[in-house]
């Protein structure tokens, strides 16, 4: 959605007496209110992507993960956070985190880099040739498990709260998925730039599902390159079944569309798979087109304690 | 004799009222990680004290129209509202 004054969500925010202020970057924009209550301030930022996959690549902390829909509240670490008043850096240690991080200390957070258990502790073993998860961790590697394992939205680690709808339009987009999204922290080792310096977490996804046999786009860990120097993961192998079975349909969808109503790049995707997921919408469906969405959402419902 | 468990229910609804107001997200969970008779807090909580609309509200004078935005462009809501 464009971030410009034909922005319905814009329009609704102006015609409550917000004023534009300034900008913070070119997709960001700073509303104060002159009516309600003067000095309440909105920021509005407009994406191209899922608003998740914004929120989950910037977040300044783990307590940033709490977030409202239409329907429901979600909190991803409602432990950590609220009962033990604690959460971890997501990102370098630059002025805009500074701010966030100067906000969560004054309401009472402690911000750790990353759990000092992790840096000496895998959750993985190798029995019989194959990737097992470790069972019997001790208390301590209990917040390992808590901030290192496969985290999908919709999962049992989630508190999800459903709020009244009474009275409100019900989107076309389903919430399976949103919940459908998967994630995991993995640890960033310090760099070279000063902000770098602080080994962190950061969270690993991807937004490159997106396909044209699917009405909608999901968030997935991006888990493929993370494991090139050992075995693949559970998920990793499965994911990238997912992404062969849409590749294949994607191609097969391409096939029956009379040659000048191909997308120009059809040839490039017969050669190239990995082209599939980036022609949506160039070009029109075949009305007898079939989507999978229910299959990938079924696949990314899968136990994440399968994942590893 | 009278429980937390039943000061925080319907059964004495004035009181709960008053209670409620002092109690954070993180005592709602603490709680009903103790005890099942905390089963009904939650909810109760969220359609009080945490009333997305009453959030909202604050914002926008008709918070249904908002959220009716917000669901028809996928948008989600964030930030130091949450927290406060």
């Amino acid at each position: 959605m464009a971030n410009d004054q034909s922005n319905p969500i814009t329009q609704y925010i102006k015609s409550n007496g917000y004023e534009e202020h300034s900008w913070a970057n070119e997709d960001a924009k700073e509303y104060i209110s002159t009516v309600t209550l003067p000095g309440l301030a909105i920021t509005l930022f407009c994406v191209n992507t899922m608003p998740i996959y914004e929120l989950l690549s910037n977040c300044a902390v783990t307590a940033s993960l709490y977030f409202i829909t239409w329907n429901k509240a979600y909190a991803l670490f409602p432990y950590k956070i609220p009962v033990k008043s604690e959460c971890y850096l997501l990102q370098p240690m630059d002025n805009p985190i500074l701010s966030w991080l100067r906000f969560f200390q004054s309401i009472g957070l402690t911000i750790n880099t990353f759990s000092w258990v992790q840096h000496r502790t895998t959750l993985r073993t190798e029995v019989d040739g194959d990737t097992m998860e470790l069972l019997s961790l001790g208390q301590a590697e209990h917040d390992v498990r808590e901030l290192a394992r496969y985290r999908r939205i919709g999962d049992k680690h989630t508190w999800m709260v459903n709020m009244d709808t009474r009275g409100l339009q019900v989107p076309d987009t389903p919430d399976a998925v949103l919940e459908s999204t998967t994630f995991r922290l993995v640890i960033q080792s310090d760099g070279e730039e000063d902000s770098e310096k602080v080994s962190r977490y950061s969270i690993s996804c991807d937004d490159s599902l997106k396909h044209s046999v699917l009405k909608y786009r999901y968030v997935t860990i991006n888990d493929f390159d993370e494991h090139q120097d050992r075995k693949e993961s559970y998920y990793s192998a499965r994911l990238s079944a997912l992404w062969d079975r849409l590749n294949e349909t994607t191609q097969l969808q391409l096939s029956p569309i009379p040659k000048k109503d191909r997308p120009a790049q059809y040839i490039a995707v017969l050669n190239n798979t990995w082209l599939a997921s980036e022609i949506k919408g160039g070009f029109e469906l075949p009305s007898t087109s079939k989507f999978y969405d229910d299959e990938v959402i079924a696949f990314l419902a899968i136990k994440s304690n399968r994942w590893v | 004799m009278v429980s937390l468990i039943d000061l925080l229910s319907n059964i004495y609804a004035p009181i709960q009222t008053m209670i409620l107001p002092y109690f954070s997200i993180a005592d709602v969970i603490n709680l009903t990680l103790i005890c099942k008779g905390f089963d009904q807090l939650q909810s109760t909580f969220m359609a009080t004290v945490y009333s997305i609309d009453r959030l909202l509200g604050r914002f926008f004078d008709d918070p249904l129209e908002f959220r009716s935005l917000q669901g028809k462009y996928e948008a989600i809501v964030t930030g130091h509202v949450i927290h406060g």
